[in-house]
């Protein structure tokens, strides 16, 4: 047997015209005595419809249109911003540059450029040196390697 | 206490409870007639408002009121046209006398004291002093009786006797309004009307 408090019992005992007689007289009370709300006050629709006009409805098209106009104006700033840091960036670098080299004399120039040959042609004869020691490396390896199988056998 | 109900309503037969006649005036809300929503409004003002006073009270009942239309035209656009629109706006107005009485849970008990007071005044000087006036003293003392005892219920018992035994409607309509199954309709409404009964016979109601 279902238990008598359980939704289950009063879902299949109870419904609309659920007939207690316990409960007649109480609805018949109730009805007969049912607290009557007061009336609005004489400006109150007046009030309300002022309230809801300031919220007016947006239709469904404005609705479904709505993210796209709330993104599309960072859509337009990010990249223009990214541009603008771009040709600050380029432009800054540029000044610079004119800057140093206009600030540069001849003869400054070319104590620069001697200097740019020199450290070149030093470079170029550490490559010779580093060359030459490596092939005399390979033929000591050669050596080696011949020797070798001497000193198993 | 109330919960808030924020679930949606997710069927609707319309062969068993026809073609809402709201529908149209929805449609025409939504591209922004506010003089439909007028129409709205007269279809279920008294209703809503009845509805609040019985679970509210009188305490800013204009308030409460203004709160449930407005946000009923704030959430036009989320309303899901299968659904029942009166459903719909009751569900508003359950919600925001939840939220009200969340806010007043505790001014409540004392304004009852002072009720009790006043209404132990009235009994006691007015029913006495003019015959001629006491049937309707008399059913002003049981509307008084049947308010306290209202509130001498929880919350969720309230909820479903105000809504079926009050305002007269159909418990598979309460269970879509409060988001239970029907099953606990019935039950809540069977001890909900076992506890008033008991409230009121100790009143001195003969019932």
């Amino acid at each position: 047997m279902k238990d008598r408090n359980s939704d289950e019992y009063f879902d299949k005992n109870f419904d609309e015209s659920f007939d207690d007689p316990s409960h007649q007289s109480l609805l018949a009370f109730m009805k007969q005595n049912k607290p009557i709300a007061p009336s609005a006050d004489a400006d109150f629709e007046q009030r309300l419809f002022a309230e809801i006009n300031k919220y007016p409805q947006r239709s469904p098209q404005q609705t479904a249109h709505q993210p796209l106009k709330r993104w599309l104006p960072m859509m337009l700033i990010i990249p223009t911003a990214i541009a603008a840091l771009v040709s600050l960036n380029w432009i800054n670098g540029r000044n610079q540059y004119q800057m140093a080299t206009n600030q540069i004399s001849d003869a400054e120039k070319l104590a620069i450029e001697q200097s740019l040959i020199n450290s070149w042609n030093m470079t170029e004869d550490n490559t010779l040196l580093t060359a030459s020691i490596s092939n005399a490396s390979a033929k000591d390896v050669q050596i080696l390697q011949d020797l070798s199988p001497l000193e198993y056998e | 206490m109330f919960n808030t109900v924020t679930t949606h309503i997710k069927h609707h037969n319309p062969t068993n409870l026809g073609v809402d006649p709201d529908l149209s005036l929805v449609q025409a809300c939504l591209q922004g007639d506010s003089y439909a929503f007028k129409k709205l409004y007269q279809r279920h003002h008294q209703k809503v408002r009845s509805t609040l006073f019985q679970l509210c009270g009188s305490d800013g009942l204009d308030d409460l009121v203004q709160d449930v239309f407005l946000r009923a035209w704030k959430g036009l656009p989320k309303f899901r046209q299968t659904a029942q629109f009166a459903t719909w706006l009751y569900r508003i107005a359950f919600n925001v006398a939840s939220d009200r009485r969340k806010v007043l849970a505790k001014m409540r008990s004392q304004s009852i004291s002072v009720e009790d007071e006043q209404l132990a005044n009235l009994a006691d000087v007015d029913l006495g002093r003019n015959s001629d006036h006491q049937p309707a003293l008399t059913q002003m003392h049981y509307q008084d009786l049947m308010q306290r005892g209202l509130a001498h219920l929880s919350d969720d018992h309230r909820a479903v006797l105000v809504l079926h035994d009050l305002e007269e409607l159909p418990q598979k309509e309460i269970a879509e309004i409060l988001a239970i199954p029907v099953g606990t309709v019935k039950s809540r409404l069977f001890h909900a009307r076992s506890a008033i009964k008991k409230f009121l016979e100790a009143q001195g109601v003969e019932l």
